[in-house]
């Protein structure tokens, strides 16, 4: 998980050019995961443009470029917090799951499509700081020490945060049974 | 064993990565950003958050309200690489503060029943792009309340706890009062009476300065601090012009965390702000709360130094201090068995032989103690409270009822020594209007130090009032009672609300 921060900050385009060649396709999907692809584009162009401009305060003391990265990133989408909250909306109205169990690789795309409207219905009742948190941990692989430099928190507000979050969103999905990987009742709260 | 996290991964999970047109669009971004911008050769440290307290997030209560301030005789401003700096005390001219408007939209109960009260900030007066959280809540007495308010709209930059707040009728209505120019401040207030009050602050962000009013705010004077005084902290006065707390041993505090940050000293000045007596700590502490009931006798507690910068301090084990000179000389305590500091630890005392602490637990998932398994030593968290009635020598742990099994206490105040409420959140979904949240605000109070808990209610609105989101209601940051009947509390914000909810018991 943890990437070896980069010798020095980014002072030239070249340097940036590189970075983003590496980056901006696990920031875009990350990003795209979060609003929705068709507000992606422009969200993901937008948070390394800003990066572009703020490339020399990148410190690679303070982290890797990744958890850099997808810190503005995350900034980005936090001003765009009614669409993410509409997109949870629309997924949590969806078909509720069923009752079946998914135990099989192979019903495994079924079983995400069954779930997912538990799943937004719980992301959307967390609050900001917890869905950040977990988002980056869940969905972008960051430590607690990147979602620290991610975010520009303190790592003992990173690992608190995360837990918490951790622990709303378990108390959220109700009587999920993670052997058989299925609710065990369909009444969503 | 799989669990949520395994689970949350599966969700939206088949989101394709960017097609050509969105690596075009970026390129084509950043190449315009490339034909506008101009570097900034100078290398922009992160930095911390200025105040202890926002462990929960952000405040962004809006732009300032300084307005202009006139300088009196003896004030003298010099530009040091651009920023003004001052070389001696100033004090602004009298402004009256300007009501918000009454905006309650509160709930309807008997007095003694904690509701919504008001609004802190209405919709229209202040912009905010980042949605206020709350700041900083000072209780000088029952009826007047102060609020420092965060303008920051960025979760990664510093604090900018640029505007004030204050009510003057138990927090049924608010009005903003000036602030100097320039200035941020980098503690809560302090007040020794009604209109006397105290606060470190910032000038220009680069000076410490000390800030004390004799009028409730309505005119500040802002004393540059001596050379060997940092940022100041915590401040608690016992006087108009005695004030105790912590600062920094620099002006600018250097990347650090929230609660923690390396080399913080003890100070007391009793000339309001002119003079300082500085003692430090044992080098191998990081103090981060204290609390000095008497002019003699202190409590401290923090973590140990000489971590990894990386991966922060220790949270389960905690450093104990006492001082019976005044905070001169410190002596070690034992740590309390069964909790460490956690994040944001906080003791206060409500005598010379009764305090509090809040303690952290943390501990490995059990499965079938919450639904589902999560691995790891910090899948559980919550907060207990600690009770001395020895002035901190010893300490009996005290754990919230069953209708609180995880409570994550924001804040614990002791009006008297048997009475403490601990205000926080809790993770009880709870409906506000139309939407879901998944924790709820939660306040505790205690009558017989701790031996029992009673969980106060209070209802939440029908429906969201105009300037809120419903996660405006999901905790509460602090909590101030200035006597054992009555008390404030102030909410958080949700994403994009433009207010802040206040509640009390009183009035």
């Amino acid at each position: 998980m943890d990437e070896k921060p980069r010798p020095g900050p980014i002072e030239e385009p070249t340097d940036f050019e590189g970075a983003f060649r590496e980056h901006f396709a696990p920031v875009y999907r990350f990003v795209a995961r979060r609003v929705g692809t068709d507000l992606a584009q422009d969200l993901a162009a937008e948070a390394f443009a800003t990066a572009y401009r703020r490339r020399a305060s990148y410190d690679p003391d303070r982290g890797s470029l990744r958890s850099w990265f997808l810190g503005i990133a995350t900034n980005v989408v936090r001003e765009h917090w009614r669409a993410e909250r509409h997109l949870l909306e629309l997924d949590a109205r969806l078909e509720s799951a069923d009752s079946r169990s998914f135990d099989d690789d192979a019903d495994s795309r079924v079983a995400a499509t069954a779930l997912a409207p538990r799943i937004a219905g719980a992301l959307a009742a967390l609050n900001r700081e917890q869905r950040d948190v977990l988002l980056l941990h869940a969905w972008a692989d960051l430590s607690h020490e990147e979602i620290s430099a991610a975010l520009g928190i303190a790592n003992g507000t990173a690992r608190s945060r995360l837990s918490r979050a951790r622990a709303a969103l378990r108390a959220q999905l109700g009587e999920f049974d993670f052997t058989l990987w299925t609710f065990k009742e369909t009444d969503h709260a | 064993m799989l669990d949520e996290i395994d689970l949350l991964r599966t969700f939206r999970a088949d989101t394709p990565g960017p097609d050509d047109s969105a690596w075009e669009r970026a390129r084509s971004a950043v190449a315009l950003a490339e034909s506008v911008a101009v570097p900034d050769s100078r290398k922009r440290r992160w930095r911390p958050r200025a105040i202890q307290g926002f462990r929960r997030g952000r405040v962004a209560l809006a732009a300032t309200v300084a307005a202009a301030v006139a300088l009196t005789a003896g004030v003298l401003t010099t530009a040091l690489q651009g920023q003004p700096t001052l070389t001696t005390a100033m004090t602004t001219v009298w402004q009256p503060a300007r009501p918000l408007p009454v905006d309650s939209g509160g709930i309807t109960a008997p007095a003694g029943t904690w509701r919504l009260m008001s609004h802190l900030v209405a919709k229209g007066w202040e912009e905010n792009t980042a949605g206020p959280e709350p700041g900083l809540l000072t209780c000088s007495t029952a009826e007047t309340c102060y609020v420092e308010g965060d303008s920051s709209t960025s979760s990664s930059g510093p604090a900018d706890v640029n505007s004030l707040y204050v009510s003057s009728d138990g927090a049924q209505t608010w009005s903003v009062l000036p602030v100097p120019a320039g200035v941020t401040f980098t503690s809560a207030l302090s007040c020794a009476s009604v209109s006397d009050c105290a606060a470190g602050g910032l000038y220009y962000g680069h000076q410490a300065v000390y800030l004390t009013t004799v009028n409730g705010g309505h005119s500040w004077t802002v004393r540059p601090l001596p050379a060997d005084v940092g940022q100041i902290r915590t401040i608690a006065c016992s006087a108009a012009a005695t004030c105790r707390g912590l600062a920094s041993s620099s002006g600018t505090l250097a990347p650090g965390f929230d609660s923690f940050f390396p080399g913080m000293r003890f100070f007391v000045t009793s000339d309001a702000g002119r003079d300082f007596t500085i003692a430090s700590f044992p080098k191998d502490t990081v103090i981060a709360s204290m609390a000095c009931p008497t002019a003699s006798h202190c409590v401290a507690i923090g973590v140990y130094s000489g971590f990894d910068p990386n991966a922060g301090p220790d949270l389960d084990h905690g450093v104990l201090l006492t001082s019976d000179d005044g905070g001169i000389t410190w002596q070690r305590g034992t740590w309390p068995k069964g909790y460490g500091p956690g994040p944001g630890p906080e003791v206060i005392c409500a005598d010379a032989s009764h305090c509090a602490m809040t303690g952290f637990v943390e501990h490995d998932g059990i499965e079938g103690d919450q639904v589902g398994y999560s691995s790891g030593k910090d899948a559980v968290q919550y907060n207990v409270i600690g009770f001395s009635a020895d002035g901190g020598k010893t300490w009996r742990t005290s754990t919230f009822p069953s209708s609180m099994p995880y409570p994550w206490i924001d804040a614990l105040t002791c009006p008297v020594a048997a009475t403490c409420y601990a205000a926080g959140g809790e993770i009880i979904a709870q409906q506000v209007g139309k939407a879901y949240n998944a924790e709820s605000s939660v306040v505790a109070v205690t009558h017989d130090a701790g031996r029992t808990w009673q969980r106060v209610t209070f209802a939440v609105p029908a429906r969201v009032p105009g300037g809120m989101q419903p996660g405006s209601f999901s905790l509460i940051g602090q909590i101030e009672c200035p006597r054992a009947d009555a008390c404030v509390a102030i909410g958080v914000s949700g994403q994009g609300s433009t207010s802040t909810p206040v509640y009390t018991n009183h009035g």
